[in-house]
């Protein structure tokens, strides 16, 4: 797509201001929008008019109880532990240069507490608890599912990526199916599994989104039937490397995704087609 | 607290505290839950997205800016937003607009409304702006903002081209700003 005009901008304001454009074409709007403060206030104005239509839906009670089961999860993302300042601190990763695919590992972060940048146990399970609250009940569909297209067929380009007997690659999916980064896990030995969660530019559009940069994003993990949650500082541009205490083998890991606060799930990677 | 206005109420409610929490989402709660329910179409869905769009706007508060609409528009919004990043991840049944249009149940606020808040005012008089577009603009915005469905399903269930589809909704949302006289800056 090539940059749109203001003349082509204006004919797609109701449609941004509504939400509804999509991939590319909403990406290149965006990008104009950024730049052009009079096309900004074209779809601002149009904005509002949408939103004055949502306050025609009729009313519908929640079951009782509801506006306390809403405090309650706003005290506890409160109270949980600052995941970002909190996050680097610990981290020493992330990376500011991509780890190819097949190169060795990192240095070992096991080698001092400092160095791993997962939140304290305690800490990711009060954050898991409200982020699970979101997620549970959507489940799989969420996650991008990747369907086992590395077995044989050594399509580099597809799907998971078996890259070696230690490693598998699988591309990070939107909810639309659009590719928006890679994930990769590491299998190392007697060292707890890796993985590295890598996302380009779209990062800056978790960043942007809402206008809020005090948003918190968390990579959930699946593993053996359980759920592992660690922040992930999008204040970086990443690549992130995860060190996967909580999981005793790497290939029980069978999806990682990234979330927010909400639970609303940005992203997802499925492991599915792993050799061995 | 009880008589805040909605930007003060908003301004607690960004605090976390608790007590402001509690008055902020029983003040709201019955239109972000209806929202949610048109655009889930499932009572339990609607209620989780309900709960998502609260803790949302919890989050992004500070980014609320009042010169821009009112607080509950500004809280709608969201909940469309929550809503629809939420079904675009399932296979919502289609619906059949042309068949089955609930729009005037829809764009008729209740007759209860006539107490002494403005807010009904401003209610009543974005419905009968609506009411006073030709029918299948006010058809096609009704089904991608109070319906959520993206241009592609409000198409295909109006059976429409995407294009005459997309000129509806362009046409319709420019028209129901000049009939209510928002002025783009």
């Amino acid at each position: 797509v090539n940059a749109p005009d203001c003349s082509e901008v204006r004919e797609l304001a109701a449609e941004l201001a509504l939400d509804l454009l999509t991939g590319a074409e909403r990406a290149a709007a965006l990008a104009h929008l950024a730049g052009c403060p009079g096309c900004r206030a074209e779809v601002a104005s149009l904005t509002d008019v949408g939103e004055a239509v949502l306050g025609l839906a009729s009313d519908a009670q929640p079951s009782v109880g509801f506006e306390t089961r809403v405090v309650s999860r706003i005290t506890a993302i409160r109270d949980a532990p600052p995941p970002d300042p909190d996050g680097e601190a610990r981290a020493g990763v992330p990376l500011t240069e991509a780890q190819p695919i097949g190169a060795p590992p990192p240095a070992s972060p096991t080698s001092s507490g400092d160095q791993r940048w997962s939140l304290g146990r305690r800490g990711a399970l009060v954050v898991a608890a409200a982020v699970v609250a979101g997620v549970v009940g959507i489940g799989a569909g969420l996650v991008a599912s990747q369907d086992g297209s590395s077995q044989g067929d050594g399509g580099r380009d597809a799907g998971t990526e078996d890259t070696g007997g230690d490693e598998v690659a699988a591309d990070l999916r939107t909810g639309d199916g659009e590719v928006v980064g890679r994930a990769t896990l590491r299998d190392r030995g007697d060292d707890p599994a890796l993985v590295t969660v890598e996302m380009g530019d779209w990062v800056t559009r978790l960043r942007g989104y809402g206008n809020s940069a005090a948003h918190s994003y968390w990579l959930t993990v699946d593993a053996g039937g359980e759920r592992d949650v660690y922040a992930l500082p999008v204040t970086e541009n990443g690549p992130w490397h995860v060190t996967l205490d909580g999981v005793e083998q790497a290939r029980a890991v069978t999806a990682v995704a990234v979330v927010d606060e909400t639970g609303h799930t940005w992203c997802g990677a499925r492991f599915s087609a792993r050799s061995g | 607290v009880w008589n805040a206005s909605d930007e003060a109420l908003l301004a607690g409610y960004a605090t976390g505290d608790p007590d402001a929490a509690v008055v902020f989402v029983r003040r709201f709660q019955s239109k972000v839950v209806g929202l949610a329910l048109l655009i889930t179409r499932d009572p339990t869905e609607a209620e989780e997205v309900a709960q998502d769009a609260f803790v949302r706007a919890w989050r992004y508060a500070a980014s609320y800016d009042p010169r821009r609409g009112a607080v509950g528009g500004w809280l709608l919004g969201i909940t469309r937003n929550v809503a629809l990043d939420r079904v675009r991840m399932v296979d919502r049944r289609p619906l059949k607009l042309v068949s089955d249009p609930p729009f005037d149940a829809l764009i008729d606020p209740a007759d209860d409304a006539g107490d002494t808040a403005g807010r009904h005012d401003d209610l009543a008089r974005v419905a009968a702006s609506l009411r006073a577009l030709p029918v299948e603009q006010r058809q096609a915005l009704v089904s991608v903002t109070l319906l959520g469905l993206s241009a592609r399903e409000y198409a295909d269930g109006a059976g429409v081209p995407l294009g005459t589809a997309k000129t509806r909704i362009r046409l319709g949302l420019r028209k129901l700003r000049e009939r209510l006289g928002v002025v783009a800056e």
